[in-house]
């Protein structure tokens, strides 16, 4: 707790639980199931993520997370607080950058603290301490097109982290990077992890990202999304490039792909 | 004739934020075009094919009129006009001066009007049930037919000439508007929901934003008929103004006059099409840079 940044990281005890997760949709008077009885958790300064085919409901899972829907059963809980459609516990930070092109890194950046209510200058007082940290320093006022994918990348998770939710968010968030930055900013992720533990949740179909990265994996089934098995990730921390090529990580992708590919069966 | 480097050279320092050097050196023929069609170019580099044509034609008129050696009546010779323009410039000056005033005071309230119908069409579905029929049905409104009743309703003042150029000059921007709140995307406005936004932060933080590219756009349109609709509205009746001016030259049989004119409405116009240029790079000063780099970055 000796970081300047320490101040916009979740709050300590933060923990997320979700039980029973349910929801249906109609489709042309059909009940089309997507999330069946889906069941996680985490600590706080946990690092989970979910992985699954695409298609099988996960971002319904994450809009439900982040207050943006329903769920038709079930329940979130964060802190042991019923948190079910309440949106001021998640920061997201979506698939796209979504960098609002009109504003420059910085004004990007407080964008959620000014929805929230702060002041301008309250908020870039809080921004200011972590663009070095975010390797953004000598960029505060440049425009997003001026900023390579990886750039914006780390501008979309500043703007996620500064809000100082409890938890945080992730969806697919290196999905459209090409591989060498997408690898850079993992190991980057992996490291700004360690040194902030923020409570995430990291929903991908990327494999390797996922057992780089986390702590616990959920694997999801199709239509309807389930919980079909949980994988704790062994692997010691603080986890770099190096942590790629050993043989548990092999086995723990191949374990995940199986699982993945397999399908459903009753 | 100017010789090739000077032109070169005219282009360059017309374009000080040339994002990166060309490593082809020499001013190809193939390259201006295309960095016209983007819009980046300066007033300089725009404006000269456009009076090399305008000269070619003028040089037509001229030929044409001394071939049929017609009468100046019907059809002056483009010396003259320019040259009975200037000696007439007094007369002229304050024709023009009302068009103005109304064309701009018109614009500043069809502005008005349509932000305030596509901010309610936009945050309101009650207000897009009420209004978006109505605003189209309103473009169907002959302002040939409305605009002598504007006369007899609130005689030959401003007002009547200023609403005409509403009528005519609110549409294109309230759509422009309206598009451009649509072209919004989703995921933007689900990402400041889940910052706890409500509606009308991410009408003003984001759909607001959004729009200004498309409301230029209809801004342009709406500009480059705000002058005819003044001098419309002029010409049903009115003491002062372009569109009186020529009406009674043309029974003076001075057709001379009545091209200086449509020449002076041509520079007006002109004038305020280029000037949405200028606010728009003020207002928007990112859209310009952003797309001076992006077609050959990414």
């Amino acid at each position: 707790m000796t970081s300047p940044a320490t101040a916009s990281a979740p709050a300590a005890g933060a923990a997320i639980e979700v039980t029973g997760v349910s929801k249906s949709f109609r489709r042309r008077g059909e009940r089309l199931s997507v999330l069946n009885e889906i069941s996680l958790e985490a600590v706080s300064g946990e690092f989970i993520a979910v992985i699954g085919p695409s298609g099988c409901g996960k971002s319904t899972m994450f809009n439900i997370l982040a207050g943006l829907e329903n769920p038709d059963a079930g329940e979130v809980k964060v802190n042991g607080t019923v948190a079910t459609g309440e949106r001021r516990y998640f920061a997201y930070m979506p698939q796209k950058d979504l960098l609002f092109p009109w504003r420059r890194v910085m004004d990007n950046a407080t964008l959620g603290l000014e929805i929230q209510g702060v002041r301008k200058k309250e908020a870039r007082a809080r921004v200011e301490p972590l663009l070095g940290t975010f390797g953004l320093a000598d960029f505060s006022r440049s425009y997003p097109f001026e900023l390579s994918g990886g750039m914006r990348q780390r501008v979309a998770l500043l703007r996620t982290i500064v809000q100082g939710r409890q938890i945080v968010l992730l969806d697919e968030p290196f999905g459209a990077l090409d591989y060498l930055t997408r690898t850079d900013l993992q190991l980057w992720l992996a490291s700004m992890w360690e040194q902030f533990r923020w409570t995430i949740v990291l929903v991908t179909h990327d494999v390797p990202e996922a057992i780089l990265l986390s702590d616990r994996i959920y694997v999801l089934h199709s239509r309807p999304a389930s919980v079909r098995r949980v994988v704790d990730v062994d692997l010691p921390r603080p986890r770099g490039l190096e942590c790629l090529g050993t043989p548990r990580f092999a086995e723990l992708e191949e374990l995940l792909l199986s699982n993945l590919r397999r399908p459903a069966r009753k | 004739m100017t010789p090739n480097g000077t032109r070169a050279g005219k282009l360059a320092s017309a374009e000080p934020r040339k994002p990166r050097k060309e490593s082809d050196a020499g001013p190809s023929a193939g390259r201006r075009p295309s960095r016209l069609a983007r819009g980046t170019g300066s007033a300089v580099s725009v404006a000269w094919p456009a009076l090399l044509g305008l000269a070619v034609l003028i040089g037509l008129w001229q030929l044409i009129v001394w071939q049929v050696k017609a009468d100046p009546t019907v059809l002056p010779t483009p010396a003259r006009v320019v040259s009975e323009a200037w000696s007439n410039r007094g007369a002229l000056w304050q024709n023009a001066v009302p068009t103005i005033e109304e064309t701009l005071i018109g614009i500043a309230a069809a502005l008005v009007v349509s932000a305030i119908l596509a901010s309610a069409i936009d945050l309101s579905k009650t207000a897009r049930r009420i209004i978006y029929p109505l605003l189209v049905g309103s473009q169907s409104i002959p302002v040939i037919v409305i605009a002598p009743l504007f006369i007899i309703w609130f005689g030959f003042g401003l007002l009547p000439k200023i609403l005409v150029v509403v009528l005519v000059t609110f549409f294109p921007t309230t759509v422009g508007l309206l598009e451009g709140f649509n072209s919004t995307e989703p995921e933007a406005s689900n990402l400041i929901r889940s910052m706890g936004g409500g509606r009308f932060k991410e009408f003003v933080r984001l759909r607001v934003p959004t729009a200004l590219p498309f409301f230029f756009t209809g801004l342009r349109v709406a500009v480059s008929f705000a002058v005819l609709a003044a001098i419309f509205g002029e010409w049903v009746g009115a003491t002062t103004g372009l569109g009186i001016y020529m009406e009674l030259e043309k029974n003076a049989l001075r057709t001379d006059l009545v091209f200086a004119a449509v020449l002076v409405t041509a520079l007006i116009s002109m004038i305020l099409y280029s000037l949405t240029f200028l606010v728009q790079r003020l207002t928007m000063p990112w859209y310009y840079r952003s797309r001076q780099i992006g077609r050959s970055s990414r």
